[in-house]
Formats: structure tokens, C-alpha cells, sequence
């Protein structure tokens, strides 16, 4: 599932692209290095099946990942070609804003999860964030998630097939049916052989792919801008009024900035509740790291991401300042782009084409498609496993043996994908499916974070405070997206501000029906019966044993890694002041 | 995981591709010299560059698994378990 939700690219996908030529021409080393990734992908696909004839191997890669496999997954399933060019989009757009969503959009809340929440999910066993929910809350309240996961995650797939298979055309003048059914072939081939495996394998071999193909953007752009200052000082020559490139000091109030933000938002919305309940609970991540082999190595793999996550933005937000400093032309919003004429999410392909010749671009090219593709797998895989594990052995068939359950894995892997395929052929019909998509994940990751947490801290929190905790800020989620839809105008009330535009309304949304799910939770958990504390053993604080790290060398242990890293946050915070 | 040979570590994937990639990238870059691409910075030879980089990276992902066979000097550990 994507975070942040890109609403620039998909501004893109709702636009009928105007531009009659494409953006790059392919030379044979180019389509040589494409073709070999796809080999490379079923290659690995095909030599994983061995490997998977059990559940915990097809569904949870054997929980045999070390940390930092399951970390450079886990930053690599949430690192798609949508976030990148939609990203850097958003920074051509909103300057370096758009960074926080790399920074305190993130940091804070891997570092949570590792140190505080990942000890619970682990030594409870669970095989998803539904099957903790069940562990802790009951069937009720795993029912409810897995029904929304398994839905979003096929919304997702297909959502992600489109936009790379209309990037494709974009960019490359490629046929959009030819890359939808060719990627989504190859995705359902090696995600049906491999599992989990195959998912986190090809995710690692994304991250290097990303890295190498975009790294060359930033490094060479700040060749010819003359450095951090140079780029600056063309900025504010292009665009003498904007203030792009300060990440704190224009949120003190909605009206100071272009996203119509303020730091309450950016902080508490952003920062708080919806990356909390993005990078905490969001199984397509949450995934990777039940794959670890130890406690440990679950404790360290989102902090080792972490750090990853925080270098993002050189090879993200960093090429759309460069396109606002060395373009010739100017960028327009996607809706307004006529012939001859770029918008905001071409930034990032532009770029490639400005400093990569031939067999660098088959390089950034490749990395994108990586990314689309890692995407769609990452999503087809939690669907596999939430479906199996959290609907059909819980609901249909209950006591098959356990190769029962991986060949239901592997076609319905399949069977995900051909449905992903008809949800990118709806999505070509009727664009505004994604926002309606995207809404829906808004409504509930923010809610979902306050029943797992209460859940984990809280031994009062009972089955029925779960379940209505969470259908209350599920619904008041809704009840507000439909209120702002309905009247713009009560977005001021949302917000607490009539200058705030409509990137405050989900972050104030997030806050307020994060509030309301956990205040009903407490509510009714106070007023129904809690569960003994004897069935609550590894799944909450203060009834589970947690291993001690005491005998560690400081150096050892996670926390420290989580503090170095929350250091080096705050740096980068007040060095782009 | 299921009893049965040892896996293959990623790192061995991911030093395959960058050691192909590496020799594409570098055959266009020697290329590029005698026939520039029309890229801002060309002259700078970033295929090269990138094509060696792709090339060495393979080693250094070697040496960090040898490395975690005969010491343990990060928080982390590269190979799975045997």
C-alpha cells in the first residue's frame, strides 16, 4: 500500500496525457538492462519455489530474515516508482515540504515500532496485524481488518499496475496493455513461486537498483547548480516570491506556505497519527518484518530502515528542487498540461533524460519499473497471506493440513493478480476510483493504529472496546471526508483554520477520528469485560516477558541504533530549518 | 524453512545484476567517449563512473558477508541462518 497517499501522480493517472511525443528514447543497452531484470526476477522466482513448501516459508518467509534483509524490505515495499516521481512532483510543487513526509512522516514512527511494538507482534506469533487483532481484540475486530486490508491491498496492485503501465506511455511511448499484462504476468509468476521470498528478495534487489539509477540526479545536479547554496540561489532567481527550500520556518500558519499547512498538522497529523498508523500497522510493511529470524532482528530491522528511509529524500525531494533551479521551462499542474507542455510529475523522468545517456537510463528506467512492480508484489503477497491465513482458514476451511493452505496461497496470488489486472482497467475508466481508494486507506490506518497500540500497552482494553473503538473512527473518518465533499467549507472547522487547503484536511482528520477511536475504546473497554490477564501473555505490556538485552555491549542493542537515528532526525531538522 | 540445501543469500542476486549492469554500463561509457551522449555534464563520463561503482559494489558485497563470517562489527547480521 502506498504512503504517503501521492496525490500528484495521481493526478497524473486522472488526466489524459496531452503530450503527443514521448519523454526518452531507449537505446539497445537500455532495453538489454530491462530484459535482464525481468530474467532476473522469474530467475530468482523459479529457484525460491524449493524453498517454499511450508505456510511460514510460502507466507512468512520462513521468519528466517535477517535484520538487515528485513530492513531494506521493509523500506523498499513502501520505496515504489509511485512515491518517487510523485514525490518529487510534490517537491517541484511545495519545495522542500514535501520532505516531511520522508522525515518526521516516518523516522519517529519506525523507531516506535521497532523498539516498542515489534516485541509484541513477534513473540505473539501472529502471522498478520488481523491475526493480532484476534489474538488480542477477537474475531470481530480481525474480521473487520482483514476484510479492509484485503480489499485496499487488491485496490492497490491494480492502482500501482496502471500508473506504471501509463508512466510507461508516458515516458516511453510503451503500449499501456502490453505493460500492464507483461508486468503483472511476471509479478504473479515469481510472487507464486517464491512467497514471501520472492517479495523480499526482489524488493532488496529494487533498493540497489533505485539507488544506482537515481543517485546520478543528485549528484550531478549539484555539480551544475555549484552546490546546496548555487541550487538555493537558482531557486529563488526562478522563483523570486516561493519559499522552497526551508522545511520548518514557513508552518506557522496555513497561509505562509503553499500546502495550506500548519506545523500542528504537520506534527501531530502527519507525524503522529497517520505515520504511526501507516508504518505500526500497515501489514504490507508490518510483513516484512515478522519475516525476521529473532526478536532481535525484528527489534532492528525498521531501525536499520530508518536510516535509509532518512536518505530517501537526496534521491527523491532533491531532484525536484533541481528541476525548479535548472529546467529552462517551468512545469504546470498535470490538469492544466497542454501539448509541448510538462507537468509536475514528468520531473523526475525529465531529469533522467537531462543527465543519463545511454545504459544510465536503462538504469533509472529499470529502477522504476522495479519500484511499480515490487509494489504491486508487495501487495499481491499481504492479500495471499491476509486472505488465507485471516479469512479462509479462519472462516471456510479451518483444519486443512498446511499444504492445503500454500497451494491456496499461490493461486490466490494469481487470482489476485488477474483481479488487479481488471482494477487497473476500472481505474483507466473511471480515474476518480483512486481518490476514492486512497480515502479509503485514510479512513482506516488512523484508527487502526489507536486499537493496536491501546492494545499493546493497555491490559483494560477489552474485545468489545476494540471492535467499537475501531468501527467508531472508522465511521467518524468517514463521516468527515463526506462532510468536506459534501461542503468545502467545513473544512475550516476540521482544520481549525479557514486558510487550511484540502492537504490539512487528512492530516486533521487522521488526528480527530484517532482521538475518537481511542476515546470510545477506553469508554466501553470501562464499561464490558476485559480479557483474563492470562490470555493477554505476549500480546500486551505487562503481561508479557520481554527478552533482556542488559548483557549486550551497548553497541548491541537496538536502542541505541534508535537513538543515534532519532539524533541524526533532529539534526536534519534543524539543518533545513 | 523446510530441510533441504542452504538458500542462496540475496547479496549473491544483487552482486550478479550489478556485475552485469556493471559491464553494460561500462562498455557505454567507453563508448560515450568517442561518441558523447547529448546529457548535460557528458563530459564528466558518468557512465564510467556509475559502471565502475556497479562493478566494485559487487566486491563490497562480499566482502560484508565474509566480513560477518569472521567478525560481527554491525548491529545486524547479513547472512541468514545456516
Amino acid at each position: 500500500m502506498s504512503f504517503p497517499p501521492s496525490f500528484p501522480l495521481l493526478a497524473l493517472l486522472a488526466v489524459e496525457p496531452q503530450s503527443a511525443s514521448r519523454l526518452i528514447s531507449l537505446h539497445s543497452p537500455d532495453i538489454a538492462i530491462i530484459a535482464i531484470y525481468f530474467a532476473m526476477v522469474l530467475g530468482i522466482g523459479f529457484y525460491l519455489r524449493r524453498f517454499t513448501k511450508r505456510g511460514e516459508d510460502f507466507f512468512l518467509a520462513g521468519r528466517e530474515m535477517t535484520a538487515w534483509v528485513a530492513g531494506l524490505s521493509f523500506v523498499s515495499a513502501n520505496l515504489g516508482a509511485l512515491e518517487l516521481m510523485g514525490w518529487a512532483a510534490a517537491t517541484y510543487q511545495y519545495g522542500i515540504l514535501a520532505a516531511h513526509w520522508y522525515w518526521i512522516g516516518a523516522i519517529p514512527a519506525m523507531l516506535f515500532l521497532g523498539i516498542v511494538m515489534m516485541p509484541f507482534y513477534y513473540i505473539s506469533k501472529a502471522h498478520s496485524v488481523p491475526g493480532f487483532l484476534r489474538l488480542r481484540y477477537g474475531e470481530s475486530a480481525r474480521g473487520l481488518a482483514a476484510l479492509m486490508f484485503t480489499f485496499m491491498t487488491l485496490f492497490m496492485a491494480g492502482i500501482d499496475m496502471y500508473a506504471m503501465a501509463l508512466v510507461l506511455k508516458v515516458v516511453l511511448g510503451w503500449n499501456i496493455h502490453f505493460s500492464i499484462w507483461v508486468s503483472s504476468i511476471t509479478v504473479a509468476v515469481y510472487v507464486a513461486l517464491g512467497g514471501l521470498f520472492s517479495a523480499i528478495f526482489n524488493e532488496v534487489l529494487q533498493f540497489f537498483l533505485i539507488w544506482l539509477g537515481a543517485l546520478l540526479i543528485p549528484i550531478l545536479g549539484l555539480i551544475e547548480t555549484g552546490g546546496w547554496d548555487g541550487l538555493v540561489a537558482r531557486i529563488h532567481q526562478n522563483f523570486p516570491q516561493g519559499d522552497y527550500t526551508h522545511l520548518w520556518r514557513s508552518l506557522g500558519s496555513f497561509a505562509d506556505n503553499p500546502m495550506g499547512i500548519n506545523w500542528v498538522g504537520i506534527v501531530f497529523g502527519l507525524g503522529f497519527v497517520i505515520s504511526f498508523g501507516y508504518w505500526t500497522t500497515d501489514f504490507l510493511v508490518v510483513q516484512r518484518i515478522l519475516s525476521a529470524k529473532d526478536i532481535r532482528a525484528a527489534k532492528l530491522a525498521p531501525i536499520i530502515g530508518s536510516y535509509f528511509k532518512m536518505a530517501v529524500p537526496f534521491i527523491v525531494i532533491l531532484p525536484g528542487l533541481l528541476g525548479l533551479a535548472v529546467l529552462p521551462f517551468r512545469l504546470v499542474p498535470a490538469s492544466a498540461a497542454g501539448i509541448n507542455q510538462h507537468s509536475y510529475n514528468e520531473v523526475l523522468p525529465l531529469m533522467l533524460a537531462r543527465y543519463c545517456g545511454p545504459g544510465l537510463l536503462g538504469l533509472g528506467i529499470t529502477a522504476l519499473i522495479a519500484g511499480f512492480m515490487s509494489g504491486m508484489a508487495g501487495n499481491v503477497s499481504a492479500f495471499s497471506t491476509v486472505w488465507t491465513y485471516d479469512l479462509y482458514r479462519s472462516y471456510l476451511k479451518k483444519h486443512a493440513a498446511d499444504d492445503h493452505y500454500v497451494k491456496m496461497g499461490r493461486w490466490c496470488t494469481i487470482l489476485g493478480v488477474l483481479i488487479s489486472i481488471g482494477t487497473a482497467y476500472l481505474v483507466m475508466q473511471f480515474a476518480s476510483i483512486m481518490d476514492y481508494v486512497q480515502a479509503l486507506f485514510s479512513f482506516f490506518v488512523a484508527p487502526l493504529f489507536g486499537t493496536v497500540v491501546l492494545g499493546m500497552l493497555w491490559k483494560r482494553a477489552s474485545p468489545a472496546g476494540g471492535f467499537w473503538g475501531l468501527l467508531c473512527g472508522t465511521l467518524s473518518s468517514i463521516g468527515m471526508w463526506a462532510l468536506v465533499r459534501a461542503n468545502p467549507h467545513m473544512l475550516a472547522y476540521i482544520a481549525l483554520s479557514s486558510n487550511a487547503k484540502p492537504m490539512a484536511e487528512n492530516m486533521y482528520r487522521a488526528l480527530w477520528c484517532w482521538i475518537i477511536c481511542v476515546s470510545v475504546t477506553v469508554v466501553v473497554s470501562l464499561l464490558t469485560k476485559p480479557k483474563p490477564v492470562q490470555e493477554l501473555t505476549g500480546l500486551v505490556y505487562g503481561c508479557t516477558e520481554l527478552p533482556s538485552e542488559g548483557h549486550l555491549p551497548i553497541w548491541k542493542r537496538p536502542i541505541f541504533w534508535a537513538a543515534v537515528s532519532l539524533a541524526a532526525f533532529l539534526v536534519l531538522q534543524w539543518i533545513f530549518w | 524453512m523446510s530441510e533441504g540445501p542452504r538458500m542462496i543469500p540475496v547479496w549473491f542476486f544483487v552482486g550478479v545484476i550489478l556485475l552485469i549492469y556493471g559491464v553494460i554500463i561500462l562498455a557505454t561509457g567507453i563508448y560515450g567517449m568517442s561518441h558523447p551522449p547529448s546529457t548535460v555534464l557528458a563530459n564528466l563520463h558518468p557512465s564510467l563512473v556509475v559502471g565502475r561503482v556497479a562493478h566494485d559494489s559487487r566486491r563490497h558485497l562480499r566482502l560484508c558477508v565474509y566480513a560477518e563470517e569472521v567478525v560481527a562489527p554491525l548491529p545486524g547480521s547479513f547472512l541468514p541462518p545456516s
